[in-house]
């Protein structure tokens, strides 16, 4: 399962800001080639004599759509680690209608507009300038709207959970109503064309390209949906089975330094493993209590936190019977034991966190371990102080 | 009662010094890159016009490259005068020199740009062009020294321009080398920083006049040089980097920060890419299809200047061999 390839630690944070340079350059290169660098191409939107950002817009969402359906109902993609923003429904509608005033008046938003001024076009260095400004102001204003900004709430909002519909039948909804947007906007643009608004080549009247990307998409989804019903599940459905919250290591153990009894800790593995290789205070799942049935017992004034052998407890049967809230510890034992247990490494880079963070980890190392922690760094040499040699003679 | 001795605590043993210099901060990577700006355009304008010869033909960006050179130096100088800790103290640097002291050399050559960009702007004009100054200064003080300044510059016109460009060389290089003589920050501790700044000093002036509207003739011919330019500051900062990798512990710490570590991402998505690859495909393109002009090259070459300028500040203040050692645990 090798996507999302960056939640998988396939590269580092480094890697991860060239690779998104690059594709920003591609990115940058397609919407100046799909003429989005002009303002006249966009505001034409508004018209409806040319519907290019529509359909380009609406093909880009479906062709992501469908790789994301395909790949997950494939095995090779963890919809559960890509990221979805979460609803905030009146600042993100109040966000929307500024963004479009905004749009209809420059001509641009500030993704076209770089790529408009990159381009050379005065307006929409202007138009970036504005954003540029814009986004100074929100700053400067951010504590008086804070709380407008953080209203509406609706959680993590998508298709099939909200109308209560399969996945398969959302995507196929989904593509139908692209493919019956490309003829609306057609249709539009015949009906409100300008005899004097220059000739669109992407509406010629041709049905070939057309005919080709309703065909990959109708593909695609026959793809997706085959996958789905010969066997293969989505890889992960967060709305059937919801993950427990997590901590890491390295958070555990500062927890459990400052406050000892903050955590119940319970170790998932059976057979158990044996005392060394567990968390200490940690406690385990006997043969006569498999299921945690102890666990209705404990008081919710602390926190359960479980955790297994490589990788976060699953078992959420568990954290149903604990009446408090129940955490799971990212990596299991091996993170507690690779990133507390084992003396940690110095760092290569001298930078004021990464001793920071060495400092932090041998002192957790020196605490769960008993070892003692790397002596400070020396600051004076001691040096050889040379005495004057009495004069012979005297009293 | 604190025993160290004076000398530990006023220069090493401080949250300024070690573990990470917060001395220089972006007003001082600002001169290192108006500086280098300033030093490019007096190397470009003097090859240029040894070349061509007649500079009263030239587009105005290119025959006022000169005196744009002295704004975009006096400006970094006022940053650089915003830096100081004792600013009235300023006017010691010109009382002495120190073969020795990068700085002291740097004073020096701060000065002696001066009146050679003035010579280099006020050679070459047309008879039009000095009777038209002659015309509005009258027949006072300022025109006889006008009218000499031209004079005494049309004569050594040669003369000058070879000097401009080793006083270009001098200050573009100069930049670098400040850095590179600190060998204590790991980062700076490279010969290459001296040519590197320069080449990107040549490059962000090429880029900078491409801004303005030049002659097509002038135009191409900058634009091959920009492309020769960014051709060298990959190859220098190529060899850097082999340069640091084939070295002990601390050269390798120093590789390691631009290719693993802390600046690695800003390093090569800033610089490398956007700075120096992609102006460098854009200008390729540019040579290669007539009426093609990439608007966006001279910007990412510029954005690429002033974040390698940004950067290695950065990355060499925060590598010394006290932060190393104490990562070894000595």
């Amino acid at each position: 399962m090798p996507l999302p390839f960056y939640m998988h630690d396939a590269f580092s944070r480094p890697v991860g800001l060239v690779i998104a340079t690059l594709i920003g350059c591609v990115f940058g290169f397609a919407l100046e080639r799909a003429g989005f660098g002009r303002a006249t191409v966009l505001t034409d939107q508004f018209y409806g004599d040319n519907m290019r950002v529509f359909k380009v817009m609406f093909s880009a969402i479906v062709t992501a759509m469908l790789g994301v359906f395909v790949c997950s109902g494939l095995g090779i993609l963890d919809l559960s680690l890509m990221r979805i923003p979460t609803t905030y429904l009146w600042p993100q509608i109040a966000g929307g209608f500024l963004l479009g005033v905004g749009f209809i008046v420059s001509g641009h938003c500030p993704g076209t507009a770089v790529v408009g001024a990159s381009s050379g076009n005065i307006d929409a260095m202007v138009a970036f300038f504005g954003t540029v400004l814009g986004t100074y102001a929100f700053g400067g204003v951010f504590p008086w709207i804070q709380d407008f900004y953080n209203s509406g709430e609706m959680g993590i909002l998508r298709l099939p959970t909200t109308f209560g519909i399969s996945e398969t039948l959302a995507v196929i909804a989904v593509v139908l109503m692209a493919i019956g947007g490309f003829f609306g906007a057609e249709w539009v643009e015949k009906k409100l064309a300008r005899e004097d608004a220059p000739a669109d080549p992407t509406n010629s009247g041709a049905a070939a390209p057309r005919n080709r990307v309703f065909g990959i998409w109708s593909l695609a989804t026959a793809a997706g949906a085959v996958v789905l019903f010969s066997g293969f599940t989505f890889v992960s459905r967060p709305q059937a089975e919801p993950e427990l919250p997590s901590i890491s290591a390295l958070d555990l153990a500062t927890t459990l330094v400052a406050d000892p009894t903050h955590y119940f800790l319970l170790d998932t593995r059976i057979p158990p493993a044996p005392p060394k290789q567990r968390i200490p205070g940690a406690m385990v799942l006997s043969a006569e209590d498999p299921d945690g049935a102890f666990l209705a017992d404990l008081p919710p004034t602390r926190e359960l936190l479980l955790y297994g052998g490589d990788d976060a407890s699953t078992r959420t049967d568990l954290a149903e019977r604990f009446e408090g809230t129940t955490l799971t510890l990212r990596g299991g034992y091996a993170a507690f034991r690779n990133e507390v247990i084992a003396p940690p490494e110095p760092p290569r880079a001298a930078t004021p966190d990464a001793l920071e963070a060495y400092r932090l980890r041998s002192a957790l190392h020196a605490h769960f371990t008993g070892a003692s922690a790397p002596a400070p760094t020396p600051m004076v040499k001691p040096v050889r102080v040379k005495r004057a040699r009495k004069a012979e003679g005297g009293c | 009662m604190n025993t160290l001795p004076l000398e530990v605590t006023s220069s090493r043993v401080q949250p300024h010094i070690d573990p990470v210099l917060h001395i220089w901060c972006w007003d001082v990577a600002a001169y290192l890159f108006l500086g280098g700006i300033a030093a490019g355009l007096l190397v470009i304008y003097a090859v240029h016009t040894l070349r061509k010869g007649n500079s009263s033909t030239f587009s105005w960006p290119l025959r006022f490259a000169p005196l744009i050179a002295l704004s975009a130096l006096s400006l970094g100088m006022a940053f650089l005068f915003l830096d100081l800790e004792y600013k009235t103290h300023v006017y010691r640097f010109y009382f002495t020199f120190r073969p020795t002291s990068p700085m002291s050399w740097g004073s020096w050559i701060l000065i002696v740009t001066y009146p050679v960009g003035i010579l280099m702007a006020t050679g070459g004009w047309s008879e039009q062009q000095k009777r038209a100054a002659g015309a509005r200064l009258g027949s006072g003080s300022i025109a006889r020294l006008l009218d000499n300044t031209l004079a005494f510059s049309d004569r050594h016109r040669a003369t000058i321009l070879r000097l401009g460009i080793a006083v270009g060389c001098g200050l573009g290089l100069y930049t670098g080398l400040l850095l590179g003589t600190l060998s204590a920050r790991l980062q700076w501790n490279t010969a290459m920083l001296g040519p590197l700044f320069l080449a990107s000093g040549i490059s962000t002036g090429i880029a900078f006049l491409l801004l303005f509207p030049l002659h097509n003739d002038e135009r191409h011919e900058l634009t091959r040089w920009d492309i020769a330019a960014i051709g060298v500051e990959l190859t220098l900062i190529g060899l850097m980097l082999i340069g640091f990798l084939s070295g002990d512990e601390a050269a390798r710490l120093a590789a390691w920060n631009l290719l693993g570590g802390p600046v690695t991402g800003e390093f090569w998505s800033l610089v490398i890419i956007t700075g120096l690859a992609v102006p460098l495909f854009l200008e390729i393109v540019e040579m290669r299809r007539a009426g093609a002009r990439a608007f966006m090259a001279p910007v990412l070459v510029l954005i690429g200047g002033i974040a390698l300028r940004f950067i290695l500040l950065h990355a060499g203040q925060a590598t010394s061999y006290d932060a190393l050692l104490s990562m070894v645990g000595h």
